[in-house]
């Protein structure tokens, strides 16, 4: 079933004990394979990061699983729906910087 | 010629007919590792810098990024990147003059400054996107529709056709179905109609063909439908046969070439693929016969008893067994059928009533009951109690008794008068291990070795071969004629054979003779035999019998056998086509191996299942809302919006809102909407033309990928139509989209342009796309079929006799410095800022008075111009303001300036260019220059990447996106190159599954999405007029003909 607006996703932001770019890049891929993954991120060299997923299809706890090598620290949690990840995503919403002219 | 008709076009048997002759390869370079690192180390990094020039890539196989390096060699460019499996080369630029000439308009500028991730692009490309790292606006922006097409393929094997798998590690010769009693089918999939399902056994492997070696790949689909009509059975020259439906496809070796063919357009003397050599076998190989007894019947279970078990606990036995289990405990054993409910695990002895012959629990195939099941399968038979093997021979006798004896198994003798002598093993318990765990069938004509035979150790398998030999083999000795024979009424059993010879490196042929020619025999003769070096080999390996060795004699200097070896394989002709009703279930795998071919019946190569995974998966389809809000993200980019979208597919056609959808993308402000097709359902609805031109589509961004049947397959013979349809609706413009590729198509580029000149009313431009041959794809087919947009600008050098030159091209970048001028002189912001590789584009005039073709770089001197433009920008962006006045001082500037930048003696007759650059830059009116649209033809180049020539310098300044409806917008070269995080993922997790579509959809008819091209409908096509005016009755602007 085409996934709805409502539907409530779960937001980690986190802190990496043991990461550097190259682990970064492999386990984000890793994890951003996942179909309940919405958005992830991983900072090899801030060493922090966020994940969005699905906690139905993938729960919390085998999302710290799949990072535990990074030795990941959970910052912050907190819901988020389809519709706001999506509204959050729109383009409006992330104006950064000047141009010239 | 091969063409898709009578059915749903596909491509596959063009294509195959198109690379029937390979005319170039592209050799790549060889590069060691040191040198690559040393070169890296002094390469260039910042964009656009000189070569060589370091750069970011992704690993195909594991998707690292991984540093590559762009380096010139010999007048190209290539990339070379370092990836965990090895270093991976690939073509990059076909003409490194071109690249540097191209990279001097790169546009060094970050044009876009709005982002719908919060990844900061440090993981390019996985942070997709847009991050804040992105360079370039979304110039034009692509939205799925849908995920359904109009055009597919299928093709699959019988129940019963066998293939060597690899089950869990372990190689077994299995059917089809019985595999599928392992499979989880728990994916629907419906294709050209046919309703099936598939699973995805990770567990299971197959052999397929790389580089010549036989190797093992992973089964990522088992695929299996209802099939209820006819299947063809293949029989090749050295007696190989396979059975498939008739749409399946086999490797044909034809010109030193692998090309496909489907079975049913297979002919005699057809050269097919074969295996003959494939390493196998392990190291000890034992039986756990009490796992296998599992299946012998109950009764017998009572019979046999499990001895050694005095330190098992058989309390739990009590309640069922009662006093029994105390009687079991002192003697050390019991029932079989008693332990089984006990589930103990360990290793035990085995017996049967109350003899004292026993086995062990782990019964281990050594080289002595190896020949001993030779010589069974040779000359045996099961009786109700014991197993049987005929002697004729008493060197036979000793052998057989020999062997015995070794085992320590019980035996007699007997010789009926008149009767050859029998050798009974009169052991129950052995005729049970011969029957169910070794799995040798009852009846000669049903014979089959041993089930788990290719693993067995090459010594074991040998001393199977001696006893198989030994027992049923001969020696034909001629003249001149010296060979090795078996003969068996069971045709699996010489299949058997087949494949434990090639474990063994010898090389076979079957030979059969119908049972007709037999008098009185109830079934065909198969005989195997072996000759030459072969036959050599196979007697240095055997230990064979004295009457065999006498009768060989000096075996001599051995000629190697006339057949044609590549690798493991071997060519073989086709030497009977016959069908055969069949009604059930038929099935297919899809391999994870580029090769996508693997190895059926009697070692004989097929093509894998090419499946479009698009169809019958669940369906893709974003609802008017999500088009809107994607529509609205990407026009809202900043400060720079969209202004053309492009709606695709699958093939957007299918959608019944399409033109609900084309005015909603005008509503949201695009001003310029193209729908990305095939063309086809436009060829039969001309009310649907008119009904989507009137809607707002600007342009039919559609396939068109050579002039004939076979490398246009999509729609040559739909085109006139299309065209007609057009015409009649007066418009959309048509843009041409050959997808190019190395010997396939590269040889018609400059006729394609000559067709679209030919057609200059309703084709606006030609777009070539060189092939993105995205997937793991091995190395000799990326050497065939790449090409870069240097390669193809060369072809249409040659191929429209110089008359465009690669002189006349230029790289898309150069719009952006346009663009920077008509920011500063209208305000409007509309930047191409591509990387220099990605593309290029140009225009061509056709002076109809002398019927010539006229580039516009042959009159107007383009790279002055633009150097001109943008020193005039310069200068307007530091004014503080412009006044009408000043503007129009400028426009006249310009206007005149323009004219020194252009040459009337070489602008073609008709064409007023002045007066369109006058009415643009003197007096803002720029819908004049629509007309310079209509009187030319666009020629552009977009290379779209693949893994092997990924650049993540390009990736970053990409100006072709698409929307997603999770919120992101994505460069095409991450969408579909790296599917499993974009395109397949998103599509996934908004998609309906089948049974969810069909409830949502009650009239939806998945067969008529379908598009079916009769016989009739081509033979029409050919013999119209219409056919005749759209394709024959041209002019030839190029001296193409001459």
């Amino acid at each position: 079933m085409s996934v709805g607006p409502d539907k409530r996703l779960t937001r980690l932001e986190l802190k990496f004990g043991d990461v550097n770019w190259e682990r970064a890049t492999i386990k984000q891929y890793e994890l951003e394979k996942e179909l309940a993954v919405w958005r992830v991120f991983i900072n090899g060299y801030t060493k922090s990061g966020f994940v969005v997923f699905d906690g139905d299809l993938l729960p919390k706890e085998e999302v710290l699983k799949r990072l535990s090598e990074l030795k990941p620290e959970v910052t912050a949690e907190k819901e988020v729906t389809v519709a706001e990840l999506v509204e959050s995503s729109m383009s409006w919403n992330n104006i950064f910087g000047k141009v010239r002219g | 010629m091969a063409e898709n008709v009578g059915e749903i076009p596909s491509g596959e048997k063009e294509f195959a007919q198109s690379t029937r002759r390979i005319r170039d390869i592209v050799e790549f370079p060889e590069i060691s590792e040191d040198e690559f690192h040393s070169l890296l180390r002094k390469a260039s990094r910042a964009y656009g810098g000189p070569l060589p020039h370091r750069t970011l890539s992704i690993c195909p196989e594991t998707r690292r990024i991984v540093q590559a390096l762009v380096w010139e060699k010999d007048g190209k460019v290539w990339v070379t990147k370092k990836c965990p499996e090895g270093m991976i080369t690939d073509l990059y630029y076909e003409d490194v003059d071109l690249y540097y000439r191209f990279s001097k308009w790169r546009w060094e500028e970050k044009e876009l400054y709005s982002a719908n991730v919060e990844n900061t692009g440090v993981n390019c490309p996985l942070d997709c996107g847009m991050c804040s790292r992105h360079r370039s606006h979304t110039s034009l922006l692509n939205i799925v529709l849908t995920n359904r097409c109009n055009l597919a393929c299928w093709y699959c094997l019988p129940k019963d056709e066998e293939v060597l798998f690899r089950i869990h590690g372990k190689p077994q010769i299995a059917k089809m179905e019985d595999v599928a009693k392992l499979v989880d089918f728990k994916y629907s999939v419906e294709i050209d109609g046919f309703s099936g399902e598939y699973g995805r056994p990770e567990w299971l492997e197959v052999l397929t063909f790389k580089d010549g070696k036989a190797e093992w790949t992973k089964v990522a689909k088992f695929l299996r439908r209802r099939h209820r009509g006819k299947v063809y059975r293949i029989t090749t020259h050295t007696g190989r046969t396979i059975r498939t439906t008739p749409e399946h496809k086999f490797f044909v070796y034809s010109n030193g070439e692998l090309i496909k063919k489907r079975a049913d357009e297979l002919k005699t003397g057809d050269e097919l693929v074969l295996l003959w050599n494939f390493e196998g076998g392990g190291d000890k190989f034992e039986i756990d016969l009490l796992e296998a007894f599992r299946e012998i019947p109950e009764e017998e279970k009572e019979k046999i008893y499990v001895r050694g078990i005095g330190g098992l606990d058989l309390s739990p036995l009590r309640k069922e067994y009662g006093d029994k289990v105390y009687g079991w405990k002192s003697n050390g054993s019991m029932p079989l059928a008693a332990f089984y409910k006990l589930g103990a695990a360990g290793e035990f002895r085995l017996g049967r009533d109350g003899t004292p012959f026993e086995l062990p629990s782990r019964l281990e195939i050594t080289q002595a009951l190896a020949k001993l099941i030779g010589y069974f399968i040779a000359d045996g038979h099961y009786t109700d109690k014991d197993l049987r093997i005929t002697v004729g021979h008493d060197d036979v006798e000793e052998e057989v008794v020999s062997a015995i004896r070794e085992l320590g198994l019980p035996y007699s003798l007997l010789q009926a008068e008149g009767k050859a002598k029998q050798i009974v093993i009169g052991s129950r318990l052995m005729r049970l291990v011969f029957k169910y765990a070794l799995g040798i069938p009852e009846k000669a004509e049903n014979k089959r070795l041993p089930r788990d035979f290719l693993r067995f150790p090459f010594e074991v398998k040998v001393a199977l071969l001696s006893g198989l030999f030994n027992g049923d083999g001969y020696v034909v000795r001629g003249e001149r004629h010296l060979s090795m024979g078996y003969a068996s009424v069971s045709r699996a059993l010489i299949r058997d054979m087949l494949y434990l010879l090639a474990s063994l490196g010898v090389f076979a042929r079957v030979y059969t003779v119908p049972k007709e020619k037999m008098n009185g025999a109830n079934y065909d003769l198969h005989k195997l035999y072996i000759a030459g070096q072969d036959m050599v080999r196979l007697v240095e390996l055997l230990e064979l019998r004295e009457g065999h060795r006498e009768r060989l004699g000096d075996v001599g200097e051995r000629k190697q056998v006339r057949v044609e070896r590549v690798g493991d394989f071997f060519v073989d002709v086709v030497e009977s086509i016959g069908t055969e009703d069949y009604d059930g279930y038929v099935y297919d795998l899809e391999v994870e191996s580029g090769e996508h071919a693997f190895v059926a019946g009697d070692g004989v190569l097929i093509s894998n299942c090419f499946f479009y995974a698009k169809e019958g998966q669940p369906i893709y389809e974003p609802t008017l809302e999500q088009i809107r809000q994607m529509l609205r993200n990407a026009k809202k980019q900043y400060p720079i919006g969209a202004n053309a979208v492009q709606l695709t597919g699958g093939e957007p056609t299918l959608r019944e809102d399409l033109v609900e959808i084309i005015k909603m993308a005008h509503e949201e402000g695009y001003d310029h909407v193209q729908l990305n097709t095939d063309g086809i359902k436009l060829a039969f609805d001309p009310e649907l033309v008119k009904r989507i031109r009137e809607a707002g589509t600007n342009t039919l961004y559609m396939s068109y990928d050579g002039m004939t049947p076979q490398t246009n397959w999509k729609n040559h013979w739909e085109v006139p139509l299309i065209f007609e349809n057009v015409r009649k609706a007066g418009g959309p413009g048509i843009v041409l989209v050959p997808t190019t590729i190395r010997n396939v198509n590269d040889h018609e580029l400059g006729a394609i342009i000559n067709f679209g000149l030919n057609h200059l009313d309703i084709v606006r431009g030609v777009n070539f796309q060189p092939i993105s041959q995205v997937g793991r794809v091995p190395r000799r087919e990326r050497q065939r079929f790449r090409i870069t947009i240097a390669g193809a600008i060369k072809r249409i050098e040659q191929q429209t006799n110089d008359v465009i030159t690669r002189e006349d091209w230029y790289p898309i970048p150069i719009a952006g410095h346009i663009a920077r001028f008509f920011e500063a002189f209208t305000g409007s912001k509309y930047y191409m800022t591509s990387h220099f590789a990605c593309g290029a584009a140009t225009y061509v005039f056709l002076d109809r008075e002398h019927k010539r073709v006229v580039p516009i770089s042959r009159f107007v001197d383009v790279e002055g111009f633009v150097n001109f433009l943008e020193s005039k920008a310069e200068e307007i962006e530091r004014w503080k303001t412009m006044g009408r006045l000043r503007k129009l001082k400028l426009g006249a500037e310009i206007f005149l300036k323009f004219k020194s930048f252009y040459d009337d003696k070489y602008a073609p007759k008709g064409l007023k260019v002045l007066d369109l650059i006058k009415n643009a830059f003197m007096h803002g009116n720029y819908d004049a220059l629509g007309k310079f649209h209509e009187n030319s033809l666009f020629l552009g180049m977009m290379h779209f990447m693949d893994e092997y020539n990924y650049d993540v310098e390009r990736v970053e300044r990409c100006v072709i996106h698409y929307a997603m409806p999770d919120g992101r917008i994505v460069p095409f070269c991450t969408f579909n190159v790296i599917p499993e995080l974009y395109r397949d993922k998103v599509q996934a997790q908004y998609s309906y599954t089948w049974e969810e579509w069909k409830a949502l959809h009650p009239d939806w008819d998945y067969k008529k999405d379908k598009y079916f091209r009769t016989k009739e409908f081509v033979e029409k096509m050919r013999n119209s007029e219409l056919y005749r005016k759209t394709y024959i009755d041209i002019e030839d602007y190029f001296g193409l003909a001459k």
